[in-house]
């Protein structure tokens, strides 16, 4: 199984850090697992992502969430979708990129994104205590889940 | 919207460029257009903040004025502070630099055609802003958007083998860089080449077909007949180490001359409506010493290309007026791909070079001049790195020149021309709007390097009436 783990976010504004955080730990449980991964660390989503998707069985993408009211992280599929937040390529998420690939006729691997809210979002490349703590149970999350996959 | 102080055009954000700004248009008495300014909005101040810093730190710190062309920062500032250091890097560090610049060319120049521009040239300026994107362009053209994408990719991926990363990446060092390639690395960059040159040049063929079937209006559309600057060497073309020169309209050379020289020859000029300053030739003065920069600026200043294949096409570029210089704004694209085909050939001839798998990587000095200066050709123009350091090397004084503010003038004026011809008063269809937004694509600038911005960056446009009252404010978010 080929699996392409994507973490993203700016390392520079405190818990939108976490993709570039979590993403590593993903990928390293994975690889201990005995999966195929790719690891894919960057500030934001652009759309050359599609070529290192194309080939993977599973894409799990990693990022920050600034809405924390809808609980600490999530752990959602992806579909694709032709809405874009805001007006440039700035700010394209997962669901945009499978509908980018959809639209190129590529095929595309089952996507989850792992949303972790953040509580600060200030310069310093420190994340905050509540934000690395959610983080660390999305983790245990992750693990139980993949453990139900039986890969 | 009107607002209730009476009247105005803007727009705001200015969409699918890099940064955000502002548009505002003042109307007459009869509804027609008095003038219209392009307005950059943020202010960043890496000049200041980095004063007493060890100079030996700005090329770690300066790429982080932009995502997109932290290599261009990041190779001026190397060269700003090899001149510190009063060294001349090895011929290894010298062409590594230069390869990793050309990986930032194609994929910058590629996100700025097949990303932010090529909707409008596929779909039209005034196609419905739903279709008019890049997500349209897979869909209708597929064949392009997977173009676009691979060289991005391609580019990308030079950068990060050199660099580690692909965007903010560390290489160069003051005095050289940090690592070679390897013959595993030098053989996949080179395998990528000619399928991505192949399609490029279709591509190539395709915006050609566009221009002519448009040719009225690509000759006219915010064009102007002005003067142009760009780097060459032995007259050619050149992106990263040569002289600095100036063309005129009618293509004589107005001044050549060597980049630690450039603040004799470069003035900036400052309006209280913008922090993007106006740089300007100094020998003419504001406005009439403007220039442009940029892929046109570029292919119009220099005598020849000295790659086979690009210097042809450079020969067909000129073919299309008769005095061979093109001041045809939606030129721009068709200059832009003519120099990824250029720096897809400069990148054969670099791997194809034995100095790029070389062990030489750095010379070093104690010496610690008082001032350094660095110029290459960014993306989007000339840019200069000029620091001023203490006998410690704690920098004191810093003038960032960056390529957008070359092209400042130009932009104004664009946006102006298409104001004034497709404006009466204060209803204004989106697609004109978007012509507008087009002139500034054009130009590919990077407001983000320009104010040196922070957080988002959307553009307005606003229409004032006779009286000064805001009419109109059309806003993107």
């Amino acid at each position: 199984m080929k699996v392409l783990v994507a973490g993203y976010g700016n390392p520079f504004r405190e818990d939108d850090k976490v993709g570039h955080v979590l993403a590593p730990m993903v990928a390293e449980y994975l690889e201990k697992k005995g999966v195929e991964v790719e690891l894919w660390i960057d500030q934001q989503l652009l759309p050359e992502i599609v070529e290192d998707m194309r080939d993977k069985d599973l894409a799990i993408f990693v990022d920050s969430l600034a809405d924390a009211s809808t609980g600490d992280f999530h752990f959602t599929e992806m579909e694709p979708d032709p809405d874009i937040e805001g007006l440039n390529i700035h700010s394209m998420g997962p669901s945009w990129i499978l509908h980018l690939m959809k639209s190129l006729d590529i095929e595309y691997p089952k996507t989850f994104l792992i949303s972790v809210a953040g509580q600060s979002f200030n310069f310093s490349d420190e994340m905050t205590d509540t934000c690395t703590e959610r983080m660390e149970r999305s983790f245990d999350a992750f693990r139980e889940w993949w453990e139900t996959l039986k890969v | 919207m009107a607002d209730k102080n009476g009247k105005t055009i803007e727009i705001n954000p200015i969409t699918r460029i890099e940064g955000h700004g502002k548009i505002t248009v003042n109307l007459k008495d009869d509804g027609s257009v008095e003038n219209a300014r392009f307005h950059v909005t943020q202010f960043r101040g890496f000049e200041v903040f980095s004063k007493g810093r060890d100079f030996r730190e700005m090329p770690v710190i300066t790429p982080r004025i932009c995502g997109i062309c932290p290599v261009s920062h990041h190779l001026a500032s190397a060269k700003a502070c090899d001149a510190i250091m009063g060294v001349k890097v090895t011929p290894t560090a010298h062409k590594l630099r230069e390869l990793m610049h050309m990986g930032q060319i194609i994929q910058s120049h590629a996100l700025s055609f097949f990303h932010l521009s090529s909707p409008d040239i596929l779909f039209g300026f005034d196609a419905d802003p739903a279709i008019r994107n890049i997500a349209g362009v897979a869909q209708k053209h597929p064949d392009l958007a997977l173009l676009g994408i691979g060289m991005r990719k391609y580019g990308q991926e030079i950068i990060k083998t050199l660099g580690s990363k692909k965007v903010h990446p560390w290489h160069s060092i003051p005095g050289g860089v940090n690592r070679s390639v390897t013959e595993t690395e030098k053989d996949l960059m080179l395998e990528g080449i000619p399928s991505l040159k192949a399609k490029l040049k279709e591509t190539i063929e395709l915006v050609k077909n566009y221009l002519d079937e448009h040719d009225e209006q690509a000759r006219t559309f915010a064009s102007f007949d002005g003067s142009y600057m760009g780097l060459v060497k032995n007259g050619n073309l050149e992106l990263f180490d040569g002289d600095i020169r100036i063309k005129g309209p009618r293509g004589r050379i107005m001044d050549q001359f060597k980049d630690k020289d450039y603040y004799k020859y470069i003035g900036e000029h400052v309006e209280k409506w913008s922090y993007l300053k106006f740089p300007f030739y100094r020998n003419l003065g504001f406005p009439h010493g403007s220039y442009r920069v940029g892929p046109l600026g570029r292919v119009n200043a220099c005598d020849d290309i000295s790659t086979p294949e690009a210097s042809a096409e450079l020969k067909k570029f000129r073919s299309r007026t008769s005095d061979g210089m093109v001041h045809y704004t939606l030129y721009y694209h068709y200059a832009r791909l003519l120099e990824i085909l250029y720096a897809f050939e400069r990148t054969e001839e670099l791997l194809n070079d034995s100095d790029i798998t070389g062990s030489d990587l750095r010379v070093t000095s104690r010496d610690i001049l008082p001032e350094g200066i660095g110029v290459i050709e960014a993306p989007r123009g000339t840019l200069i790195h000029h620091y001023e350091v203490n006998d410690k090397g704690a920098i004191e004084k810093v003038n960032l020149i960056v390529a957008t503010g070359h092209n400042n003038y130009a932009m104004n004026k664009g946006v102006e021309m298409v104001a004034m011809e497709n404006i009466k008063g204060e209803n204004v269809d989106e697609g004109v709007l978007n012509s507008m937004e087009h002139v500034i694509r054009c130009y590919d600038p990077c407001l983000s390097c320009s104010t040196h911005a922070v957080g988002k960056m959307p553009l307005s446009v606003s229409i004032y009436n006779a009286e000064g009252y805001n009419i109109k404010t059309i806003e993107k978010h």
